[in-house]
């Protein structure tokens, strides 16, 4: 799979390191139960700090996208089959989407305006699968 | 989310069928004799015989027969790389006929089991003839879907450009792909341990076995863990086993050349792993797809990929980044 970081973007590395690799596994470019590479070896490679990309694994462990285990390679975690529950969703999911909400009025942007943007973005994500 | 299979189960329906009729028909026939006949000898003699519950066999291994092929169909359809006809989809439905066959000429022939072989003849003629045909046509009629690694035109040239532009945005990018199979995870921890419970003793009364038993237990350990291929802005790797040993690194301005190929491993290799022949080196550890990489000296390396459409676009991408000589 390919992690790209972007210098003028004003997320954190490990962030976009942690996005990167989401999109990877949700693009199907890595599959479940297959390896990420070494720390060291990423780090190398993306000519980030060592303890960026350690940041960037455990923000992924801890997020259940990937399976940590001492001594061993980072592995992609078992793709979640079924929704996860309600108060999981309420819990990781609702405070994000609030956060966005809160930073589409600073850009101007109405609930309504904001709620069609949304719905463009599925749309668009819908036809990539789709052509997929 | 619950992922759609790439074989549908429904092209396994003839067979299910033919389990189910055949349990439904053993179920409902009877009263049952204290013994049926289970093995017949070169004349045509019953030389064995065994209780009727026994026969629970032809209807219990015939389903196990079908969960077995579900599942090797899901997988065959994972690695389908062009629209193609499964021929292991229609192989359940002349396994599972026979056994049904079988079991309905028990009992259908009850209580005289003299007919038993011309009764299942005649149904598996009705049953395999009636149920391969409908195995064929719901293959034909399976729809095909694209494997997530394979990647338009289109695709490919976003590739190319997503990393173009994070060239441009002064950030950096690194691709990598991994090649573990299962059939490689199982058979070196079985070598390894096969080769240390006979080197052993061996090596304990004839040294100069050593190395003879020590050089292939090296080779397991380091190829334990499979392959991986990296690329980046500066060079094209591959490493193996746990410990990452470099088998190949490519500098990107090295390379003249980058193409998709499909290969034989067998006919054109003589097997996975690291190859040699006639003039390439390849590394691959399954499927039968990879990159050619042909360096400006004339080498040539055949690099394995379940992604080659993408690690290919990833080269191009990286060879426009460098300079290259005039």
């Amino acid at each position: 799979m390919l992690i790209a970081l972007d210098e003028k973007n004003p997320r954190p590395i490990y962030l976009q390191i942690v996005a990167e690799i989401k999109r990877g596994i949700e693009a199907g470019e890595i599959r479940e139960g297959e390896e990420l590479p070494g720390v060291r070896e990423l780090a190398r490679d993306l000519a980030v700090n060592l303890h960026t990309v350690h940041q960037a694994y455990r923000e992924l462990g801890r997020l259940g996208v990937v399976a940590l285990r001492l001594g061993r390679r980072a592995r992609v975690a078992p793709v979640r089959r079924r929704p996860a529950s309600r108060a999981e969703i309420e819990a990781s999911l609702v405070p994000r989407v609030a956060e966005l909400l809160t930073d589409a009025f600073h850009l101007g942007l109405s609930p309504e305006e904001f709620r069609t943007l949304v719905a463009r973005v599925i749309e668009d994500r819908h036809r990539k699968e789709t052509r997929r | 989310m619950i992922r759609p299979m790439h074989h549908p189960l429904w092209t396994h329906l003839p067979a299910a069928l033919m389990v189910f009729s055949s349990a439904g028909v053993v179920a409902m026939a009877g009263p049952w004799p204290e013994r049926v006949p289970m093995q017949w000898d070169f004349h045509g003699h019953v030389s064995t015989w065994g209780p009727p519950w026994e026969l629970g066999l032809l209807v219990l291994l015939p389903a196990l027969y079908v969960l077995g092929s579900v599942v090797v169909d899901e997988l065959w359809a994972r690695y389908e790389y062009r629209r193609a006809f499964n021929w292991f989809a229609p192989l359940d439905e002349v396994i599972v006929s026979f056994s049904a066959s079988m079991a309905m000429g028990y009992a259908l022939s009850l209580p005289d089991f003299e007919r038993l072989w011309a009764v299942t003849w005649r149904v598996w003629a009705v049953l395999g003839g009636g149920g391969v045909a409908a195995a064929v046509l719901l293959e034909r009629l399976r729809p095909w879907r694209p494997v997530a690694g394979i990647l338009s035109t289109a695709d490919a040239a976003a590739v190319e450009t997503h990393i173009a532009e994070s060239m441009r945005s002064g950030g950096t990018w690194t691709y990598w792909e991994t090649q573990n199979p299962l059939w490689l995870r199982v058979m070196i921890p079985l070598v390894f341990l096969v080769l240390v419970a006979s080197g052993v003793p061996a090596c304990m009364q004839v040294p100069w076995l050593v190395p003879l038993y020590g050089v292939p237990l090296l080779a397991l350990v380091l190829g334990y863990g499979g392959m991986r291929v990296a690329a980046n802005a500066r060079r094209l790797e591959v490493r193996i086993g746990v410990f990452g040993l470099r088998v190949l690194r490519v500098r990107i301005e090295d390379i003249a050349e980058a193409s998709v190929r499909e290969f034989s491993p067998l006919a054109d290799f003589g097997g996975y792993g690291i190859r040699w022949w006639r003039g390439t080196w390849a590394f691959f550890f399954r499927g039968h797809r990879g990159v050619m990489i042909r360096t400006v000296r004339g080498r040539r390396f055949l690099i394995g990929s379940d992604q080659a459409e993408r690690l290919a676009a990833v080269v191009h991408a990286a060879m426009r980044q460098v300079p290259r000589a005039a």
